[in-house]
């Protein structure tokens, strides 16, 4: 995601548009080789959580297997859980963006879904109260299917004030109340703004920092495991 | 004193050897009247290049003043030339962008003489053209392009003259005059004087006549009454 | 010595109507290189301002994070060796605006940047009214904004704002603006303020998102060594560094192309001259046999016969240099007139000052003198091998013997065409393309001279009397054919070059900006919005948008008749494993070519079909048929690979695509769209759109190209007339040149017309032989220069400029015409007075 990234996104993507870059991908630095999906064999396939987020969840300039949900998948393996955990993480996803392919993500076996979105919506300032629909359509979706939710907060860069700033930490808290989900209120915590666990440009955490994710994240499912657990072997 | 030893010039034409002058010994005295003559072809301007050091010998060696021209270098030659030998030629070959009264005075300035501008004058005067001296050749008529030449030729006061044809394009007047400047420029300055020409009567004004054909010399001794009726 | 001189004065005051064609040649071939050299470098000025504007300073130290401890004593150290640098501080970041009338609540992103005094080093604000920018209007609260801000947020100049902690009072609207880095394209309009009042504002917490730049102004020979000097120490800070050359844009990229292209010109243009000067140079001696041939009976030295002759070209060419300065004076003079109109239109040749240089005229005059003695050096020394004997014997033409002072003056001149090269075309690779370039088509040259000999002898048997005689003077032996056939050659090689090389760079700079180029770029349009925003840019632009439908996909294996992979971890050892942006379309676009396969025709289908690029086939290994697996938002999607495609990444206006899909599968899987848009005119109309698409489809950004596109135009547009102009020069100089060299051979051919004429031939039977004769040269140069100035466009495009080869055919065919016509033309007309002439004046001149 976020917002170097988005920067850099924006002017690769304008240079290749408008003065001939000659880059395919108008979102994403060409170098920057991202997490493909956790490899999982057909047969070994339990019980869905499906991770749905930006690059932060995609692994952004990770190797496949260390982006965090591909962490937080062999944690619950070693853990003895059955469950398989998709990335379903877009690089440059807004809660807009996300909301449109819930439904594609949420298709199959999914008992869980991390919402960890908003990190593009606060780099690019978007509104707060349309962040809030969204991510609210998603949530009822879920629901609706029965499917348990873990909300993810995240905050948006100091730069665009306090009052920004604090309406969209709000978002996240009056939508844990309202839906009574899980809820960790912020995704990065402890991770953020540490150079050791990010990358350089400051935004995207390293193997550290996603180690720590998935570990905050494992915590966060906690409350929604026993009923739902599968005997340890 | 001019001397040629066994000398001899043979050129590749195609693919035939052709001996243009057979080997030939000669001696020309300083202040001798030399004539050659023969037909075309028959070798006689070669032999007056060979002479000048214009065209390299075959065979044998040629010296001027006992010195072995034949062993001179292009340089060397071109200095001997300006300082012992005149030359007149059938097109007169004045240097088409100087005027008479410069290309009399070339050879002078080429030696350093001193006096080069008033012997300039001087020499136009004696070949009759002191009022053309700031002419372009191709202002001047044959005969008068001709004593340039001449004058041009004496400007050093070379002891050799060698004139290739000098009448060859002129008329019988001016042919006439050219012939009497030669005589005189023999006869006053003892000047050596060798004359290429077909022209026999012409030939016969000298003291000796060499006549060639085929590349063969041959002497040709003048009677002393026939030189006088001239 | 004395005699040396004197000598040149009377042949200089005999003949100095044929020396005058000497003169005026190296007079145009001076000329062309000043003229050159001077638009050059003023343009290489004006350039070097535009890119300094670019970033506003010589060297920008620019970091993503707060400036750290370490970070800031290194660069105190490495600046502290440099006493003449001058810097100032700059901070940029995103961030909200507000106004401060509470009854408006709207907020907006804005780039918010914030300055010192000392802002900008180079380039200048433009802002409206005309009002000058100074410092004070920022200082104490103040801000200049972009004229959007002030429609988005119904504000006027006068008003105040808020941000973060901060009120500012809009004191005036930017217009245009300096150091806005061609490459930074933001969400939101520029707002400027004071640098301290920025940090007032308390946006700049931890874990702010902002750019802080440091700007140095440095002495230039100073700049390199002192990026360098950074970027060591400061390696392993996140700290980024580059000079102002440095921009790694297409804009600098294209700068550099037009630099290689203008250096190139006027070494070529160098060349064009010299073989003017040398092709006049050999008539000149031809001419000149006679008197040295006298000169040297007369007892003259070989010495001073070149003395005398080395001299008068020498005068010659100091005096025909001095005449090309004058005319090139001339020429600069007359161009602001001519391109006024199109100056005016492009702006930035307002700063283009189209005056002589100083060091042109230097470089003018040194290379008109060294390059005419080189030329002249090879036929001035065949007269040292003239023998008097010419002078008893006629036609006796100077041996074919090997004379090794010749070839030491060859060597001489290939060293001394390559220091010029060096000197003149600051790249070494394009002086070797065109050494090389040289050389080849001298050869060919050559060969084709040997062979048109042979090949035309038979015909000089039997055919009409004109014919055979033009026959005749081709394949006689000393006669011009080969002079001919390689100035001319050359020549044309050289100018049908240069106007190709031109036409593709002008050419590549009109793709670049195109006639209406797309100034909007909307991002993140979901599926559901795509027929609403299409409708609202419709309405406001006037054109139905393309929308770009993108998702993103992983290859996750490949099923193929020679390659299969199955793991990921086998796909990134290709080079694959990244996220493509993919997208799907019934339709190539113009950058696409088929190369492989067939394309499917526009109908959908459900089973997925891909059309790969060509690199991804050869990283792959993959064939037709082949089947590509690949992760679609965690659904697998196997697609039949059914074609292979090109594209060119230079023309990338439709967007550029590794995978292209068949319609048909993807429209199911969630995707956003992008779009490249022609905005509106103004600007309140494009505030206007802007304000309507946020306000209808919030998560969809705007980024707006405008002003970034307009810097490109103008800088390309002020390069494009500029090479325009450069082009016109050396093309008018060629011809001139050749014109010359041609006319000239009319002094070797009068004596022969004087003769026919007076053998009966009439005018006009030596008209039909002239002009037989010098076209058939003009068609064999014509012919072997079109052919060498295709290798020439294609190795400088390919390699040099690095931008797409397009044959131009027809200007290779023109080229040719033109050629032959020229060849001709003037073969003929500069015999005309010949014709006219009795022949009798003729004969007795000789």
């Amino acid at each position: 995601m976020l917002a170097l990234r988005w920067r850099v996104a924006g002017t690769v993507a304008l240079c290749a548009t408008l003065v001939g870059c000659g880059a395919d991908e108008p979102f994403e630095r060409p170098s920057a080789s991202t997490a493909p999906p956790v490899e999982i064999a057909a047969t070994d396939r339990g019980p869905l959580i499906v991770a749905l987020g930006d690059s932060l969840t995609a692994g952004l300039g990770l190797d496949a297997d260390q982006a965090y949900p591909a962490l937080l998948h062999r944690r619950l393996r070693d853990e003895g859980y059955d469950f398989t955990v998709v990335n379903a993480g877009v690089s440059g996803d807004t809660s807009a963006a996300a909301l449109r392919r819930a439904e594609w993500a949420l298709d199959g076996d999914v008992c869980i879904v991390i919402v960890a979105l908003g990190g593009n919506d606060g780099l690019r300032g978007l509104p707060a109260d349309q962040m809030k629909q969204n991510l609210s359509e998603i949530v009822s979706m879920a629901r609706a299917r029965g499917i348990a939710v873990l909300l993810a907060g995240m905050e948006a860069p100091p730069n665009y004030g306090s009052t920004y700033t604090t309406q969209f930490r709000q978002v996240f808290v009056d939508l844990a109340q309202e839906f009574d989900v899980a809820f960790m209120p912020f995704l990065l915590v402890g991770v953020a703004a540490d150079p050791a666990l990010n990358q350089p440009d400051g935004i995207h955490p390293n193997l550290d920092g996603a180690l720590i994710v998935a570990a905050r994240v494992r915590e966060a499912l906690e409350p929604l495991l026993p009923a739902l657990a599968v005997e340890a072997p | 004193m001019i001397e040629l030893r066994n000398v001899s010039k043979t050129v590749v034409s195609g693919t035939e050897p052709l001996t243009i002058v057979q080997p030939l010994d000669l001696s020309i005295a300083a202040g001798e009247y030399l004539s050659i003559v023969g037909p075309s072809g028959s070798g006689k301007s070669t032999l007056l290049g060979l002479i000048a050091g214009l065209d390299v010998p075959t065979t044998g060696e040629i010296l001027i003043d006992g010195d072995a021209i034949t062993a001179l270098d292009e340089d060397a030659l071109a200095r001997l030339r300006g300082r012992k030998i005149g030359f007149i030629f059938q097109f007169f070959h004045l240097v088409p962008s100087l005027t008479a009264f410069e290309n009399v005075l070339v050879p002078l300035e080429i030696a350093g003489a001193a006096d080069a501008r008033d012997r300039v004058t001087a020499l136009l005067s004696d070949v009759g053209l002191e009022g053309r001296a700031h002419h372009y050749p191709a202002q001047l008529s044959g005969g008068e392009q001709q004593r340039v030449a001449i004058a041009r030729a004496l400007a050093n006061d070379p002891p050799i003259l060698l004139a290739d044809e000098p009448t060859g394009n002129l008329d019988s007047a001016n042919g006439r005059h050219v012939v009497e400047l030669l005589q005189s420029v023999n006869t006053a300055r003892r000047t050596t004087i060798v004359l290429v020409t077909h022209d026999t009567e012409l030939a016969s004004t000298a003291d000796v006549m060499l006549r060639m054909r085929d590349g063969q010399a041959e002497r040709v001794t003048l009677e002393p009454e026939r030189e006088a009726a001239v | 010595m004395t005699f040396v001189f004197r000598m040149v004065g009377r042949e200089l005051r005999a003949s100095w109507r044929r020396l005058g064609f000497f003169f005026v040649c190296v007079a145009v071939g001076v000329g062309a290189i000043v003229a050159l050299r001077s638009v050059i470098q003023s343009v290489g000025v004006a350039m070097t301002s535009e890119t300094r504007a670019l970033t506003a300073a010589d060297i920008l130290i620019e970091s993503g994070q707060p400036w750290s401890k370490e970070a800031l004593a290194l660069i105190e150290t490495a600046l502290v060796a440099e006493p003449d640098v001058t810097r100032t501080a700059s901070i940029q970041t995103a961030t909200m605006a507000r106004p401060a009338d509470l009854t408006k609540t709207v907020a907006k992103v804005v780039e918010l940047r914030g300055v010192e005094a000392a802002f900008p080093f180079y380039g200048h604000f433009v802002l409206q009214d005309d009002v000058a920018y100074r410092h004070d209007l920022l200082a104490g609260g103040g801000a200049l904004v972009r004229p959007e801000l002030l429609v988005q947020l119904d504000l006027q100049v006068g008003d105040d704002i808020v941000i973060g902690e901060g009120t500012f009072e809009i004191r005036g609207v930017i217009l245009r603006e300096p150091g806005g880095q061609l490459g930074a394209f933001s969400f939101g309009p520029r707002v400027l303020v004071d640098h301290e009042d920025l940090l007032a504002t308390g946006l700049l917490g931890f874990g702010t998102r902002a750019e802080r730049q440091l700007l140095l102004r440095v002495p230039d020979a100073r700049i390199d060594p002192l990026v360098r000097a950074l970027r060591d120490p400061l390696r392993d800070e996140f700290v980024s560094i580059r000079s102002y050359r440095r921009t790694e844009d297409r804009i600098a990229a294209n700068l550099r192309r037009a630099e290689n292209y203008l250096s190139l010109i006027g070494f070529i243009v160098l060349i064009l001259g010299g073989i003017g000067v040398w092709s006049v140079t050999r008539v000149f001696v031809q001419q000149r046999i006679r008197s040295v041939a006298i000169l040297k009976c007369l007892g003259a030295t070989g010495g001073q016969v070149l003395a005398i002759y080395v001299t008068q070209v020498a005068v010659l060419a100091v005096g025909g240099s001095v005449l090309g300065v004058a005319m090139a004076g001339g020429v600069m003079a007359a161009i602001p007139t001519a391109v006024a109109d199109q100056a005016a239109a492009a702006a930035g040749l307002a700063d283009l000052s189209y005056g002589l240089t100083v060091s042109a005229v230097t470089q003018g005059l040194v290379v008109g003198i060294v390059v005419s003695l080189l030329f002249a050096l090879g036929p001035l020394l065949e007269m040292r091998a003239i023998k008097p004997l010419a002078l008893l014997r006629w036609g006796l033409l100077p041996a074919g013997a090997r004379d090794w002072t010749q070839i030491g003056v060859a060597i001489l001149l290939a060293g001394g065409l390559l220091m010029v090269a060096s000197w003149q075309a600051s790249s070494w690779e394009a002086g070797l393309w065109v050494c090389g370039g040289f050389a080849a088509v001298a050869g060919v040259l050559h060969a084709v001279g040997q062979g048109l000999i042979r090949v035309i002898q038979p015909l000089g048997v039997g055919s009409r009397f004109a014919f055979r005689h033009a026959v005749l003077n081709l394949v006689r032996p000393g006669n011009q054919t080969r002079v001919i056939l390689l100035a001319v050659g050359l020549g044309s090689f050289f100018i049908i070059g240069i106007h190709a090389v031109q036409a593709n760079l002008v050419n590549a700079f009109a793709l670049e900006i195109g006639d209406n180029p797309p100034d909007m770029f909307l991002i993140d349009i979901q599926q559901d919005q795509a027929d609403g925003v299409g409708a609202l840019l419709s309405a406001q632009t006037g054109r139905a948008p393309n929308l770009l439908p993108v998702l993103r996909a992983r290859v996750t294996g490949v099923v193929g008749e020679n390659t299969t992979l199955e793991t990921v971890r086998e796909i990134r050892r290709r080079g694959m494993g990244r996220e493509y942006t993919v997208t799907y379309r019934g339709a190539l676009e113009d950058n696409e070519r088929v190369v492989d396969g067939a394309f499917w025709d526009d109908t959908p289908s459900d089973q997925a079909e891909v059309s790969v690029e060509e690199s991804v086939r050869s990283r792959l290994g993959l064939e037709l048929g082949d089947t590509i697996r690949f992760d679609v938002l965690g659904r697998e999607v196997a697609a039949t690979v059914s074609s292979v495609r090109t594209v060119d990444w230079d023309d990338t206006r439709s967007g550029g695509f590794m995978f292209l899909f068949r319609p048909g599968v993807l429209e199911q899987a969630p995707h956003s769209f992008i779009a490249f848009v022609r905005g509106p005119e103004g600007a309140d109309a494009r505030a206007r759109l802007q304000r309507d698409l946020v306000a209808g489809f919030p998560n969809v950004s705007v980024i707006d190209g405008l002003e970034v596109i307009a810097t490109i135009r103008r800088i390309l547009d002020s390069v494009t007339l500029a090479i325009t102009i450069v082009g016109g020069i050396a093309l008018l100089s060629g011809v001139l040149i050749l014109v010359g060299s041609v006319a000239m051979t009319k002094y070797q051919r009068q004596y022969d017309t004087a003769i026919f004429k007076t053998l009966g031939a009439t005018s006009r039977t030596i008209m039909v032989m002239l002009v037989v004769e010098y076209g058939t040269l003009g068609v064999v140069a014509g012919l072997v220069g079109s052919v060498g100035a295709l290798g020439l466009t294609w190795g400088l495009t390919r390699f040099l400029l690095e931008i797409n080869w397009d044959p131009a055919p027809w200007i290779n065919v023109s080229g040719l015409v033109l050629t032959a016509l020229v060849v001709g033309t003037v073969g003929v007309v500069s015999s005309l007075d010949v014709l006219r002439k009795k022949p009798l004046s003729t004969l007795q001149a000789e």
